[in-house]
């Protein structure tokens, strides 16, 4: 499937954040949106997942405009997973996954078996079967983030959207929500995240939009964008962009450059 | 995050059919448990009604033998007046707990409930109002209705109005206090030109809470179909309060048309508690703590926990109106009873449970 952005523009009350965005992604991508804090990447997020409605342009699914999809509709394609939460009453981790099924359900649905049974699989796909008996509300940060993936997994969608699924996870946890996420991808669903992290975009191969504060947006393969002038545009500050063989490996990695940054007026 | 390999989705699914069958378990208990209490309140009170003869009469009217001579008294007691208040009673426990439980899932809150938000309050002044007014008793349920959804709807606008739409749990029972002071004080408004002779007793009966007066067959029928159309529907999608839980983005990215959500749960939740405010008057806390207490037994998954704060609230309405029959000659208000209760339960569970909620 290919998800398509065509001068995308979106804001709230009328007026503008995002002015006009275009991107593709397709099935197996993935896809990150990049830029500093105000830039936009939470309108245009929300945007593309359909809480936020289109100022102008057009998103359509192999062709089909997404403006006419009920909820349930637009839910079967596109997955929504937000940033590990609290919720305000601790369900059973199991039955927070089997949620992601309310699409697939009628109006007023049980569960079935079938649904049970991807909700299940969900988990186990994810390396996370032993939290089912848990309560959400007693897991750790990365434990609730894979749950989310889980019951996003559960929707069946041919695309998961990510807010900054790395946000207040420590340093192996990032890791593994990025290895999950680079697994997925190559079981064939496409995937859009936000993430504040460079990095990130080189550890899972991704193609990328850098959302600068003058509008401008710079797509194209990490290698192409994340590139030291276009992270000082971006950023306003000094990175290093640097290659790095390891037992065998090429790693690419950015680093800001501390020394060189004009000191702030205190 | 480590992990272990030796859960399996066929693991997972057998615990959740444990759980199931747990639930289900729960229920009877439940359904036996109200069965019970229900028999017992057929036979308490100052009139008492021995178990025996309550079958034989029963046996009697169901196999149509006619009522012997000697049960003649009981049976009146039994029909005309127990049977209409214990059902009443039934219905209204049931009701203020589906409302409570409803409104809690819709707004993120454990805290709110129909007292605090105001409804009960809002609905009791507009009852007051219309009875000033001389409306007839169909009107008097529709404006408090009417006044109902006004109070929720004040409090969710003040409520986003002061707490920019952060959805903080302490602005939103603030703005019900608020709010709900507003109304006692229309309700008092009313008490005090109201006609002392006929009007004003009346209202006051209300304010007290009470099933003393209200146990009638149209008074059953009426809270009946105030049962069917605002439970029924809360009962059908209660899957879909979970995620109500988690927010207006997450229930719309999961398939929920969440505006017609909401304007559901608002106007169901508002119909239970306006209709048994109307019948029997205030009975404050039923529905804060009923959903609380199940929620400690059943856990917060609205697949079981609605059903059973139902059944929950309908036992707990039926004991107390018991106590309120027999404790002493002349009956104390049952409204007086559930604060009494209320409060300090709440507290305990405030220390419970607080670390469910942020």
């Amino acid at each position: 499937m290919t998800l398509h952005m065509q001068n995308v523009r979106c804001g709230y009350k009328g007026e503008a954040v995002v002015n006009s965005f275009s991107a593709t992604v397709s099935s197996g991508d993935i896809f990150c949106l990049l830029g500093p804090n105000g830039v936009g990447k939470t309108t245009l997020f929300k945007c593309i997942l359909g809480l936020l409605p289109l100022m102008a342009g057009k998103i359509t699914v192999d062709g089909r405009d997404t403006g006419g999809l009920s909820a349930a509709e637009y839910a079967k394609i596109i997955a929504y997973v937000p940033q590990a939460h609290t919720p305000p009453f601790s369900f059973n981790v199991f039955d927070v996954v089997a949620m992601g099924r309310t699409a697939h359900l009628g109006l007023m649905g049980r569960l079935g078996q079938r649904d049970y049974a991807v909700a299940a699989d969900c988990m186990e796909r994810l390396g996370i079967s032993h939290l089912a008996g848990r309560v959400y509300t007693e897991l750790s940060g990365g434990e609730r983030q894979m749950v989310l993936v889980a019951r996003a997994l559960a929707q069946e969608p041919a695309f998961l959207m990510m807010d900054e699924p790395t946000s207040n996870l420590d340093f192996g946890n990032q890791a593994r929500v990025l290895q999950n996420v680079r697994m997925l991808a190559a079981q064939g669903l496409g995937i859009i995240m936000t993430t504040h992290q460079p990095d990130h975009v080189f550890l899972c191969e991704a193609s990328v939009a850098l959302m600068m504060r003058d509008n401008a947006t710079l797509s194209g393969a990490a290698n192409d964008v994340i590139t030291e002038e276009n992270l000082r545009r971006a950023y306003g500050i000094n990175v290093a962009v640097l290659h790095a063989p390891h037992q065998g490996a090429d790693l690419r990695l950015c680093q800001p450059r501390l020394d060189s940054i004009a000191p702030k007026r205190r | 995050m480590s992990r272990t390999a030796d859960m399996t989705a066929e693991k997972v699914l057998q615990d959740n059919q444990r759980t199931r069958r747990k639930e289900r378990t729960v229920m009877i208990v439940l359904v036996v448990l109200l069965a019970g209490v229900v028999l017992v309140s057929f036979t308490v009170g100052r009139y008492g009604v021995p178990l025996g003869q309550l079958f034989e009469i029963l046996w009697h009217r169901i196999s149509g033998q006619g009522v012997a001579e000697a049960n003649k008294e009981a049976d009146l007691v039994l029909f005309v007046i127990r049977m209409p208040r214990v059902l009443l009673t039934v219905m209204v426990g049931a009701a203020l707990s589906a409302s409570g439980a409803a409104f809690q899932g819709l707004f993120k809150n454990p805290m709110v409930s129909p007292d605090i938000l105001g409804v009960s309050s809002a609905s009791g002044a507009g009852a007051a109002l219309a009875i000033l007014l001389g409306f007839a008793s169909i009107f008097v349920n529709l404006t408090a209705f009417l006044f109902g959804v006004g109070a929720v709807l004040l409090v969710m606008f003040l409520a986003k109005a002061i707490g920019r739409g952060s959805g903080n749990i302490l602005v939103m029972v603030l703005s019900g206090v608020v709010v709900s002071s507003l109304f006692k004080a229309l309700t008092s408004l009313a008490k005090y030109v109201a006609d002392a002779d006929n009007k004003l007793p009346e209202i006051t009966f209300w304010l007290m809470g009470s099933f003393a007066k209200s146990g009638s067959v149209r008074n059953v029928l009426i809270m009946l179909i105030a049962l069917v159309v605002g439970a029924v529907p809360l009962l059908l999608t209660r899957r879909r309060m979970n995620i109500m839980s988690f927010g207006d983005d997450e229930a719309k990215a999961m398939g929920i048309n969440v505006p017609r959500m909401r304007t559901m749960i608002v106007a169901c939740a508002t119909l239970l508690t306006a209709i048994s405010v109307c019948l029997c008057g205030s009975i404050e806390w039923v529905g804060l703590i009923m959903p609380h207490v199940t929620r400690l037994i059943v856990g917060p998954n609205y697949r079981i926990l609605l059903p059973a704060s139902m059944l929950g609230g309908a036992i707990f309405m039926v004991v107390v109106d018991n106590f309120c029959r027999v404790i002493i000659p002349g009956e104390l208000p049952v409204g007086v009873v559930t604060s009494l209760i209320g409060a300090p339960l709440f507290i305990y569970l405030l220390f419970r449970g607080r670390r469910d909620w942020s």
